[in-house]
């Protein structure tokens, strides 16, 4: 596939150009109320200007962001586990402690964009939302670290701490109003100059950590804290989405003054959504993703780990995040690849009728990126990808 | 010696007794001219004997007695060989003089022994001819090897039966209610021994090998405490299997067999005796150290009561009943290798205890 990559983008781009503007008629509805339109089996679309308050461009796995870009669209299939999801959401309540689900499933069998269809549920629903992109983000990829102030022994994370709140505040325009009517419990002493007094709105604490970098770990767990006293007294509902959460049991690369590794529990944003995952709270919802990047070697030829919850969040972690519900994503069922296909047609992102471009050898003509909108080419997508929705888009795409 | 008797001869025939002769005249050669007389009496008239002229011997040769022989105008006479009488006095072999139906096998060949080409009366023939349609292989007589490799002419058929029937008195018939339920063994006869027994073409019928005893132990019909049973398991270390509750003990540092097999006992002995002790510091177990991961008293478990009693405050129809359910399979989850079937009942078994269904 790969050599003739630039080839067949080249010839798609020519074909592309006198196509361009077929109009497509949408067997999809954009829907205003999702609290009680789950449907799986049918295609979604988010709007453009939530998508970019819910930072779904980084959010979203590269490949999907890169065709989002593309058609100027955000259309997603919603399956199986996305109405899980939406059914164990809508049973939170005041008197419950915090649903906690966790995802997990194959490779690129739709872990992330199930958590992310989640979290644009939780916007539809005027849930408040405090999503990761992934944990691993603060266990392996800390830029600068400092030692705390407020505990001995922990580590300070402030780039990402600041990119935690900055992400905090942007995602959560729709309810910034309910954030500012919502007080402090108690005063917050940052330092010996900064402080956030006693029935204060808790936007002042982002705020105040956006600001100050060397203060947005302490920030991030106080803000935490107060959204959960405010979920406990059913001000509001929170959904906690955590992308790859088993790194937050995994293994760390932030190294400590006598070199060695800082264990996770080291880690200030890491025990603060370790507290986030913890239920002894109400009114809220914890999504996770299990994913295999964290134990997974790409140089370890010989083993080949599991993708299932245990093996990944380690004894210590499924400990602590029991009790749970998995809910499993799995490959497309032929119904479900038919309505992407149809998908990807009716946009012509599948542009080839057949392999007649007398240009080009006959070899390259029966790639099914050739003869795509034939019916050979639809079962040629099926049996390629193997059903596995991330091959499924890949071999749909160009790159 | 023999210069001696040359001596001898030349002292009779002295030169001077030729001399003495010749000036005699007369007596020389007397012993001769007497020997030619006797042959032919007639004298020419000079007085001078008749000397026969020499054509060929006197007696007949051997062509003229074979052509005679040949017209029948001879007769061939008969001689017996020179060892006659030792040829007789041996007896032939045993192999063509006795009769294979008659004669009771096992008696001629009751035990292992090599083998003997005049004993065996089968036409074998053993060895590698260049070109056998032409020449068969080497027969049995004088053959080496067919003494070189092993044989089993002592364990014809007839023979082991006859053993059998001979050592049947001492045997008791095999317990009939094994035969009809072979489970029963395992609780019957808990201890199994197998060793080997190996042979094979060579000088020495010893094996190192056949040294080596396995001995398998039902540990359950030990009878050990809970406890006591733990230890065991833990001193057995990976001769206990888990999925049989078995324990192997393989033992090869002795010599021999009934030596190892005395030994196997004796591990045995000592790992039951050890694990019945209880020392001072076993009481300093903790949860942690258990063997196998405990539904009951487990955090899970208290965490799962809470969440149950609070979600059926909260309108949820959690179904308390089937928590015993799920510590059973929560217990196999956690004690056994995770799969994704596994996971998958998991999932079912938390919705139907909280009382979320997947579809609702």
């Amino acid at each position: 596939m790969k050599p003739f990559g630039r080839l067949a983008y080249t010839t798609a781009r020519r074909i592309g150009t006198c196509k361009r503007n077929v109009t497509t008629s949408r067997h999809f509805s954009v829907e205003s109320n999702v609290q009680t339109n789950i449907e799986s089996g049918t295609l979604y679309e988010m709007d453009l200007t939530v998508a970019k308050q819910l930072n779904m461009k980084t959010h979203l796995p590269s490949q999907l962001a890169k065709q989002m870009d593309t058609l100027g669209e955000i259309v997603t299939l919603v399956r199986e586990p996305t109405a899980e999801v939406a059914s164990c959401m809508r049973v939170v309540d005041k008197h419950l402690p915090n649903l906690r689900l966790v995802l997990w499933g194959a490779f690129g069998t739709g872990k992330t964009v199930t958590l992310n269809q989640a979290v644009h549920h939780a916007y539809k629903n005027n849930w408040a939302i405090v999503n990761l992109r992934s944990a691993m983000e603060l266990t392996r990829r800390v830029k600068e670290i400092e030692m705390s102030s407020f505990v001995a022994g922990r580590i300070n994370d402030p780039s990402n701490a600041v990119a935690i709140l900055q992400n905090f505040k942007q995602q959560n325009q729709h309810v910034w109003k309910t954030l500012t009517d919502l007080l402090t419990e108690k005063d917050y002493e940052w330092s010996k100059s900064e402080r956030t007094l006693k029935e204060k709105p808790i936007t002042e604490i982002v705020e105040m950590g956006i600001s100050a970098p060397f203060l947005a770990s302490d920030c991030v767990g106080a803000i935490f804290r107060e959204l959960r006293r405010h979920a406990k007294n059913d001000k509001l509902k929170v959904l906690v989405a955590i992308d790859d959460a088993n790194s937050l049991w995994g293994k760390t690369l932030v190294k400590r003054a006598d070199r060695t590794y800082a264990p996770p529990s080291d880690l200030t944003l890491v025990v603060h959504f370790r507290r986030m995952i913890a239920n002894d709270w109400t009114n809220g919802c914890v999504l996770m993703v299990a994913d295999k990047k964290e134990v997974a070697d790409a140089r370890d030829e010989l083993e080949v780990s599991r993708h299932t919850p245990l093996e990944l969040f380690g004894e210590e972690g499924f400990e602590f995040i029991e009790p749970f519900v998995p809910i499993e994503t799995s490959n497309y069922t032929e119904s479900e690849a038919d309505t992407i296909y149809n998908y990807y047609v009716s946009k012509n992102w599948l542009a080839s009728k057949s392999g007649k471009h007398s240009f080009l050898p006959q070899y390259i003509l029966n790639l099914p990126i050739f003869l795509a909108r034939s019916e050979e080419g639809r079962k040629q997508l099926m049996y390629l990808s193997a059903f596995n929705p991330y091959y499924y888009e890949r071999l749909c795409a160009f790159n | 010696m023999h210069r001696l008797s040359h001596i001898s001869t030349r002292s009779r025939s002295t030169l001077a007794d030729k001399l003495r002769s010749a000036v005699g005249g007369s007596d020389y050669g007397k012993s001769k001219q007497a020997l030619a007389a006797g042959s032919i009496a007639a004298k020419d008239e000079n007085g001078e004997d008749f000397r026969e002229l020499y054509v060929m011997p006197k007696r007949k040769l051997r062509g003229q007695i074979q052509l005679e022989q040949n017209t029948g105008r001879a007769e061939i006479k008969t001689r017996s060989r020179f060892d006659l009488m030792d040829r007789l006095a041996e007896r032939p072999p045993r192999s063509e003089e006795m009769d294979p139906e008659k004669h009771k096998w096992s008696d001629v060949w009751p035990a292992a022994r090599t083998f003997a080409a005049s004993v065996v009366p089968l036409p074998v023939r053993m060895g590698s001819r260049p070109n056998v349609e032409k020449r068969a292989p080497f027969k049995k007589e004088g053959n080496l090897e067919l003494v070189k490799i092993p044989n089993f002419l002592h364990l014809t058929p007839v023979a082991i039966k006859q053993h059998c029937d001979a050592i049947k008195k001492f045997c008791t018939p095999f317990p009939p209610e094994l035969i009809a339920t072979p489970s029963l063994a395992a609780t019957c006869l808990p201890i199994s021994v197998q060793y080997s027994t190996y042979i094979h073409q060579g000088t020495n019928i010893r094996d190192i090998r056949s040294r080596v005893v396995t001995m398998i132990v039902d540990v359950e019909s030990l009878k050990l405490t809970e406890n006591a049973q733990e230890k065991f398991i833990r001193l057995a270390g990976k001769r206990y299997n888990k999925e049989s509750k078995k324990l192997t003990i393989i033992t090869d540092r002795c010599h021999t067999r009934k030596q190892n097999l005395d030994y196997a006992h004796y591990l045995l002995t000592v790992l039951y005796h050890e694990a019945n002790k209880v020392e001072q510091w076993a009481e300093l177990k903790e949860r942690s150290d258990n063997l196998q991961v405990e539904f009951e008293g487990s955090e899970t478990k208290t965490k799962l009561v809470d969440l149950i009693e609070k979600a059926k405050t909260a309108g949820l129809k959690p179904d308390e009943s089937s928590i015993t359910e799920f510590g059973e399979m929560w217990k196999s989850y956690r004690n056994s290798e995770e799969t994704v079937d596994k996971t998958r009942e998991y999932g079912r078994q938390m919705k139907k205890l909280l009382g979320i269904s997947g579809n609702n």
